[in-house]
């Protein structure tokens, strides 16, 4: 069960930063085939995920994503860290 | 109308490298800058009868056979008469309130200067210099080798910080201040810089540093000189005002003047974020792309003191001065107010060839100074801006006179004429936003996969230049050989390289 507050900051994050309509951002959503980004974008969402939510991910992590899913686990295991300090107001 | 394959816009070291390379390889090119003069920071200017250089000052791995050599030759650019080797006795003089300590040409004599400094810290120098030379091993654009990167000693080079390395090997706090001098190249403090960005700027000081014997402009013109005889064109007072976008891709380049450019390639040379504002499309970019753009931080504005002295305080011309408060790089580009007194200087001799007994001593003066003392001239116009301008300059310059002052008592006084320049000045002649002098902020966190370039999101749209790798002519340089070979291919291109290097014993 994902934590509802993470699903709505990256669903934010990713229909504000790249303009993806909504009902296309489902968990099973591949980002490249289903969403449309390519590698460059992926660097950029890397960049404003780190913005938007006020910690930095390990580049290694972030080129293991494929889905919307592997986001909400990469930033819940961020928020479940030790004194993490996840911004997930909207 | 004549189509290019590859229009690129500006003419820095990135530019005509890239130009030189892509002329050589058949392809057609037409390099388009702003000014009346191609170089970018190579610009020299003429004042009280002497020439002074902005953005050329010294240069390494200038050795036959090692990088820049071997890149200049491979570009048919390579006039030895350009540059002239500096004093390999001490060509780098490092001052700092309660000691000096000059680097002498190549590792061993380093160590041993170093060694014998900090005697108790032998273990730790040795292990630093070692770490630097692994370190430059693993960039192919850099080493020149064609084999297959070994990715996991890139990612550990480049996520590094400089100050963990240092910490880690010392912590006598005069050694750390020695080793992280050279950040005053990059303008990246030591905790947020890649070690490995800072090894290749040592390695190559190290190895083959060099001066520039007519100034930067004469640099330009073997690399101008190089592309015109592959058939390429520089075209000069051409400031690009568009970037036409057809179907995603570029299609042409506008003028200002008028002229409309078509290539099957766009590349550009200038700051990235000047050339991201030049497309007419916005909407090809991402929100989250116009908005990473907006934040990527800036590396520090720069003010530049250009001057005459009557006397030459022991100044060697064949050596370069770095001065250094106690205040720590790490808080170097912290500033206060152009009225407090700047924590790091730079004084470079404008001629290398200046006679035992003259009379008078040209240099250029630098310290690092933000935008923001400057921002309320920004829009004024190059060589109008009014006199408060002027006055707040002098503020600044002032208290970079009391500071080298703390060196060199009698410096002020000494002082015939100078002129000054500020970040301001930088934004007229290079385009970059914040009158930055390195580009971008070249932190971890903007560099690897995180860099810019050379690919867009614009497909046929690539950049170059200093934002995109490493800063200084020979990271501009290997950024333009990287984004040539974007178009080219990189592989065959190291592998001439490769052979270059190795016929000349390196
Ligand atoms: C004070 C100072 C001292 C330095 N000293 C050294 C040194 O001693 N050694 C060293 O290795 N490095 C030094 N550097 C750094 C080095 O000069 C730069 O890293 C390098 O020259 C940058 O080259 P570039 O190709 O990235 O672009 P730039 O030199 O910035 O060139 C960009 C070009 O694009 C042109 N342009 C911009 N916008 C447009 C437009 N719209 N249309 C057409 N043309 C346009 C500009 O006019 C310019 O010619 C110094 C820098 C500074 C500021």
């Amino acid at each position: 069960m994902n934590n509802e507050k993470v699903v709505a900051k990256v669903n934010d994050v990713m229909r504000r930063g790249f303009e993806i309509p909504a009902d296309k951002l489902i968990p099973s959503a591949t980002l490249f085939e289903d969403l449309g980004l390519d590698s460059l974008d992926a660097v950029d969402m890397l960049v404003h995920l780190e913005e938007n939510i006020g910690v930095k991910v390990d580049g290694e992590q972030i080129m293991k994503v494929r889905t919307l899913q592997d986001i909400y686990t990469l930033v819940e295991n961020l928020a479940a860290e030790p004194g993490a300090h996840i911004k997930l107001d909207i | 109308m004549k189509k290019y394959d590859v229009v690129i816009i500006g003419s820095g070291v990135s530019s005509l490298t890239s130009a030189a390379i892509l002329s050589k390889k058949g392809y057609s090119v037409c390099v388009l800058e702003q000014h009346t003069k191609p170089g970018g920071y190579m610009h020299c200017f003429s004042r009280f009868g002497e020439r002074f250089d902005t953005g050329a000052h010294y240069v390494g791995a200038l050795d036959r056979g090692q990088p820049f050599h071997t890149l200049l030759t491979y570009l048919n650019a390579y006039d030895p008469s350009v540059f002239v080797p500096l004093d390999p006795t001490g060509f780098d003089v490092f001052r700092f309130p309660e000691f000096e300590i000059q680097f002498p040409k190549g590792y061993a004599q380093v160590i041993n200067v170093l060694t014998e400094r900090f005697p108790t810290e032998a273990l730790a120098i040795q292990s630093f210099f070692s770490e630097i030379q692994t370190a430059v091993q693993c960039f192919p654009t850099y080493e020149f080798s064609d084999e297959t990167i070994d990715q996991i000693s890139v990612m550990r080079a480049i996520e590094t910080p400089l100050s963990v390395v240092v910490q880690r090997l010392t912590k006598n706090a005069d050694l750390q201040a020695v080793l992280y001098s050279y950040c005053t190249l990059h303008g990246v403090i030591p905790s947020d810089a890649p070690f490995g960005l800072h090894a290749i700027m040592m390695d190559s000081i190290i190895r083959g540093p060099y001066g520039f014997a007519k100034g930067g402009d004469a640099f330009t013109e073997t690399l101008v000189r190089a592309i015109q005889k592959n058939g390429g064109e520089v075209h000069l007072r051409k400031r690009v005002n568009r970037i036409e976008i057809e179907n995603g891709n570029a299609k042409a380049v506008h003028a200002a003047d008028g002229g409309r450019y078509e290539g099957k390639w766009v590349l550009s040379g200038c700051h990235p974020k000047h050339t991201f504002q030049l497309v007419d499309r916005q909407e090809v970019f991402s929100p989250a792309f116009r908005e990473r753009m907006k934040n990527i931080k800036e590396t520090v504005g720069i003010f530049g003191i250009y001057g005459l002295s009557s006397q030459t305080h022991s100044f060697n011309p064949l050596k370069n001065y770095y001065y250094f408060s106690n205040q720590g790089i790490e808080n170097a580009f912290n500033f206060g107010s152009p009225n407090s007194k700047p924590s790091a200087a730079f004084l470079c001799p404008a001629s290398r060839t200046l006679s035992a007994g003259a009379e008078k001593f040209p240099f250029s003066l630098h310290a690092a100074s933000p935008m923001g003392w400057f921002s309320d001239w920004r829009d004024s116009s190059f060589g109008k801006r009014p006199d408060d301008y002027r006055q707040q300059k002098e503020v600044f310059a002032e208290q970079v006179f009391k500071f080298v002052g703390e060196y060199h008592p009698h410096f002020r006084e000494s002082l015939s004429k100078y002129v000054t320049s500020s970040p301001v000045t930088n934004l007229h002649y290079n385009g970059s936003e914040e009158g930055s002098s390195y580009g971008i902020y070249h932190s971890i966190q903007n560099t690897g996969a995180r860099a810019l370039g050379p690919r867009t999101h614009v497909p046929n749209l690539l950049i170059t230049g200093q934002s995109t790798l490493f800063p200084g002519i020979l990271g501009a340089a290997v950024a333009g050989l990287r984004t040539a070979g974007h178009i080219v291919g990189i592989k065959p291109i190291l592998k001439e390289l490769k052979e270059i290097k190795l016929a000349n014993g390196c």
